[in-house]
């Protein structure tokens, strides 16, 4: 090993050579990670190509060919700066592509043998036969083994490859492929999509899988649309930038009317099921900019949000459900929608006010604290002749405005989607008014925000105050959207799939929280046949955007210029500018405690 | 002037409002505590043996809290997926105690067996740890310290997840030794084998930390890179290494604190960090964080609390109080992070939190 690494160093640079060795054996423990979870063999159950490749092997490929690139990718010191200053000499990025590549595949090609002659599966479910028959391609252990090793290899080397082409084929290359993905993943659905718009699909689709002529289609069709939009969209913009004012706003206001227009029809367009699932997105939609205004504004770490979910619920259902545990009261749902409301900004007062003086991670705690305490409650038999413990409360009526009622999917939708724009509107102005640029001064600093002049107490209250009006109009829909509502729907890992949501969006962002949503709920709903892995997904986002973009996919303005990258620093970016802000937080925390 | 009068009078409001909670609270505690022992539902066999539950839940509370005191005192990090370090070495010591259990080796070397119990479950919970620190915190050395706490709240969910789909979903249920089952007379007073072992293996473990901490060398260094990191590095201790250490012993203590559990509650899944990590955060906080005693203190005085307080502060009209167990261990950690965020032992100064 120490010789062959030697060698290497003599060849192509030793930097390079151990970085490709770490690279690979860290691609080789993602791979076999995600052979004893079970997610390659639960994938290999849907096929890509139809006949030919499974799911599963082609997330096995996929690991090679990410591992290749990432060895492959030059000049690690700039690795993520927009374009290595120096062009990179071919033979050693792809060799070191093909050393990881190799690697990845030696690796898994060892858990395979190991797995074959000792049986693994009374202890990880997961390891079955027929895994490591994928494993091996369908061939015995040995012959798959082998397989493993070359096939990685060569795959690295084609995935470092990538940084050889040019940059302007790349990203197409990239998004055709990702593509022919997203074909293979939600082949059902997209089929009748395709087929409610009079587009064949027998050319794309056999059964569930593609066919080698819809994965050459899909393929040039997506890399030919983003090498059009990247090459057209500057031209576009400085078109637009040239017209005048008055010609500008109109083109504005006909992109704002087409896209009211499809909000307006998405129901129809969508059908019964994903209406159902925009819905939900929606729902989380509205209780992301609820927390958002907590935590990404004001920088409060509420882990306790899905209290305020279920007050918005509870207290809707037992206002207006006429089967209420504690009596019928039976009042109109837009009656009881601003009391709702108003309650719940008074919840938030009541769970804000105690804990004003905790800061950072306590106050996070002790919001979990009170979001547990009431999931209890709700739930316990002491509480039971209010909320119906663990029976719940059934037959929320339906919202109606005259003859019309919101009763399925479809219609709902409506109330949801107003709500949402509502919300975020108003979310928006906050964001830049006085109230926004004091939380925005508290978020940064306490200290110097009250030195400044601003009530800490005050704004903190409001945050929570608002915070909880937003997040309770979530569960005052949930409530009327389900019909019946049961204590289970309103555990801690609510709280945690609206935090992840958000911070996934980009914290302090509105679009953000929309894409978060659509992301990390509309996914695993489309993908209910992998619904066991939604949570390890949940964990695995949090930590990967924390540790690889902590301003979140679709960052705010202002966020982004916080958390600015430098062109030179790239991948350290965020320890730099980590340790330009937390310095003083880390020194004062030191302080206080000693 | 205003602005001074203002200042002056914002200030005792709150400490009023608190004072008057904080009297609020201790009368009706104190109402209903005596109201609930009159009324006399529970014998005092009962209460003894409720205390006993409680001590040896607390001691295992006390145990897992080590890994939070420790780890907090040195990065300021609430390391949310302790629970999911204990759970780690539990879930993974079953399949080594079905195999001993299955081979009979389990019931003729009973102690032999935990012994090697705690020997998997430690070296499972450490390299899990290990590896939290490494991949998830390392990297964020300095971040803001909001990020480094959802970095946490995501590794708990990950590892919960990833030991669901390693192991499966299922409970399975963790075999004891038939010679440590059943009851034991101490002093007149009966108790659970399992419970006196668990009891006093925690308070070995505890009483070795003690001495781990203020004898060794390693130990110094912790608690000098505690004190302060900087100071400590140019005093030509590797920082990095400390830390590593740290996480070493907590996840240690939390894997022995793993079996310990499996064998008092004989029950193991991939959700039983959740909790048990929670309340020993509590007791952690509760006896003052950063304070391995105050850790122990705080686990004692929780694990008796949470299994006295259902029968000692809720009136016994209220229907099935055992569940709002979970509930009262909340409340405490509110109101003590309200009252005293320093706890017990710890300073009372609120900046620190």
């Amino acid at each position: 090993m120490v010789r062959a690494l030697r060698l290497g160093d003599q060849i192509f640079g030793g930097a390079t050579t151990r970085r490709a060795v770490r690279w690979g054996l860290i691609g080789g423990a993602v791979a076999v990670y995600l052979a004893l979870v079970g997610l390659i063999q639960r994938f290999q159950t849907r096929d890509v190509i139809s006949g030919l490749i499974g799911l599963g092997s082609t997330l096995l490929l996929i690991v090679a060919v990410a591992f290749g690139y990432t060895a492959g990718k030059p000049d690690p010191g700039s690795s993520t700066g927009p374009e290595p200053s120096r062009a990179p000499q071919p033979g050693g990025v792809v060799s070191a592509g093909a050393v990881a590549g190799g690697l990845t595949g030696a690796v898994t090609a060892i858990f395979l043998l190991f797995a074959s002659v000792v049986r693994l599966q009374s202890v990880f479910i997961s390891v079955s036969d027929e895994l490591l028959d994928t494993l091996a391609f369908g061939q015995p252990a040995p012959l798959g083994a082998v397989l493993l090793v070359v096939a990685g290899a060569l795959l690295g080397a084609l995935g470092a490859c990538a940084h050889l082409l040019p940059p302007r084929f790349r990203s197409p290359l990239f998004g055709g492929l990702a593509a022919v993905l997203i074909f293979a993943l939600f082949s059902s659905l997209l089929r009748q999509i395709l087929f409610s718009l009079y587009i064949p699909t027998a050319l794309i689709y056999s059964g569930d899988a593609l066919t080698i002529t819809g994965l050459v289609i899909v393929l040039v069709l997506t890399a030919v649309c983003i090498y059009l939009w990247k090459e057209k969209r500057q031209v576009a913009g400085r078109r637009l930038e040239a017209l005048p004012d008055q010609r500008r706003r109109l083109v504005r206001l006909v992109a704002l009317f087409f896209l009211v227009a499809l909000l307006l029809y998405l129901p129809q367009i969508l059908g019964i099921f994903l209406s159902e699932i925009v819905g939900t997105i929606g729902l989380f939609v509205l209780m992301g900019i609820g927390l958002n205004i907590v935590v990404g504004y004001a920088g409060l770490l509420d882990l306790g949000y899905v209290a305020f979910f279920a007050i918005g619920a509870y207290s809707t259902a037992i206002l207006i459900s006429p089967s209420a545990p504690a009596g019928s009261i039976g009042m109109n749902f837009w009656v009881a929608l601003p009391l709702v409301v108003l309650f719940a900004a008074f919840c938030g007062v009541l769970i804000g006010a105690p804990v004003l003086r905790l800061r950072g991670d306590y106050l996070a705690i002790v919001t979990l604290g009170f979001g547990e305490i009431i999931r209890i409650l709700v739930i316990s038999n002491a509480l039971a002749w209010l909320t119906g413990g663990a029976q719940g409360i059934l037959s929320i009526p339906d919202p109606a405005i005259g003859g019309l009622v919101f009763d399925d999917s479809q219609t709902i939708y409506y109330p949801i989607v107003i709500a949402c724009l509502v919300v975020a509107f108003v979310s928006a102005r906050l964001e830049n008014s006085r109230v926004g640029r004091a939380w925005n001064a508290m978020r940064e600093d306490e200290s110097v925000a009250e030195a400044m002049g601003i009530s800490i107490i005050r704004y903190k209250l409001l945050a929570f105050a608002m915070g909880a009006a937003v997040g309770s109009l979530g569960g005052i829909f949930f409530a009327v959207k389900i019909g019946s509502i049961f204590a289970n729907s309103f555990s801690l890992l609510i709280s945690i799939q609206i935090l992840s949501l958000v911070v996934l969006g980009g914290m302090g962002s509105i679009r953000g929280v929309i894409v978060g949503a659509a992301v990390l709920v509309g996914l695993p709903e489309l993908l209910r046949e992998f619904a066991e892995y939604r949570l390890l997904f949940y964990g695995a986002t949090l930590v990967a955007i924390m540790l690889l973009k902590p301003q979140g996919l679709l960052p705010s303005e202002r966020r982004r210029r916080e958390l600015a990258t430098d062109e030179d620093v790239g991948d350290q970016h965020e320890a730099r500018t980590g340790q330009e802000s937390g310095a003083p937080v880390l020194a004062g925390g030191a302080k206080e405690a000693g | 002037m205003g602005g001074m009068q203002r200042a002056m009078l914002r200030l005792p409001i709150r400490q009023i409002f608190l004072v008057v909670l904080a009297i609020l609270l201790a009368v009706g505690l104190f109402l209903g505590i005596r109201s609930n022992l009159q009324a006399g539902i529970l014998s005092g066999a009962d209460y003894r043996s409720f205390v006993i539950d409680g001590i040896a839940r607390g001691a295992l509370y006390a145990v897992i809290a080590v890994g939070y005191t420790l780890v907090y005192g040195i990065l300021f990090l609430i390391n949310f997926a302790h629970g999911e370090v204990f759970m780690s070495g539990a879930f993974t010591s079953f399949f080594v105690a079905r195999t001993l259990s299955q081979t009979g080796f389990l019931n003729e070397n009973p102690l032999l067996s935990v012994l090697i119990l705690l020997v998997v479950s430690m070296a499972v919970s450490t390299i899990t740890a290990v590896l939290l620190e490494r991949i998830a915190y390392r990297p964020l050395r300095g971040a803001p310290r909001l990020i480094p706490l959802i970095t946490a709240i995501g590794a708990s969910l990950f590892l919960q997840n990833t030991f669901r789909a390693f192991y499966g979903a299922n409970t399975r249920g963790y075999p004891v030794p038939e010679s440590l089952q059943g009851r034991m007379d101490v002093f007149g007073i009966p108790i659970l084998r399992t419970q006196i072992i668990v009891i006093i293996g925690a308070a070995l473990l505890m009483v070795g930390l003690y001495f781990f901490i203020e004898r060794t060398k390693t130990g110094r260094s912790m608690r000098a890179v505690g004190e302060d990191r900087e100071i400590a590095a140019l005093m030509g201790i590797n920082v990095d290494r400390v830390i590593v250490q740290t996480f070493a012993i907590g996840g240690m203590l939390a894997g022995a604190a793993g079996v310990l559990w499996a064998l008092v509650f004989s029950q193991v899944d991939f959700f039983m960090g959740f909790f048990p990590g929670i309340k020993a955060f509590t007791a952690a906080v509760l006896g003052g964080i950063g304070n391995i005693v105050g850790a122990g203190l705080g686990g004692l005085l929780l694990g008796v609390l949470e299994s006295l307080a259902p029968y000692l502060f809720i009136s016994p009209s209220v229907p099935s109080p055992n569940q709002l167990t979970d509930a009262i261990a909340f409340t405490i950690l509110v109101l003590i992070l309200i009252f005293r965020p320093g706890g017990i032992l710890g300073s009372s100064d609120e900046e620190k939190a």
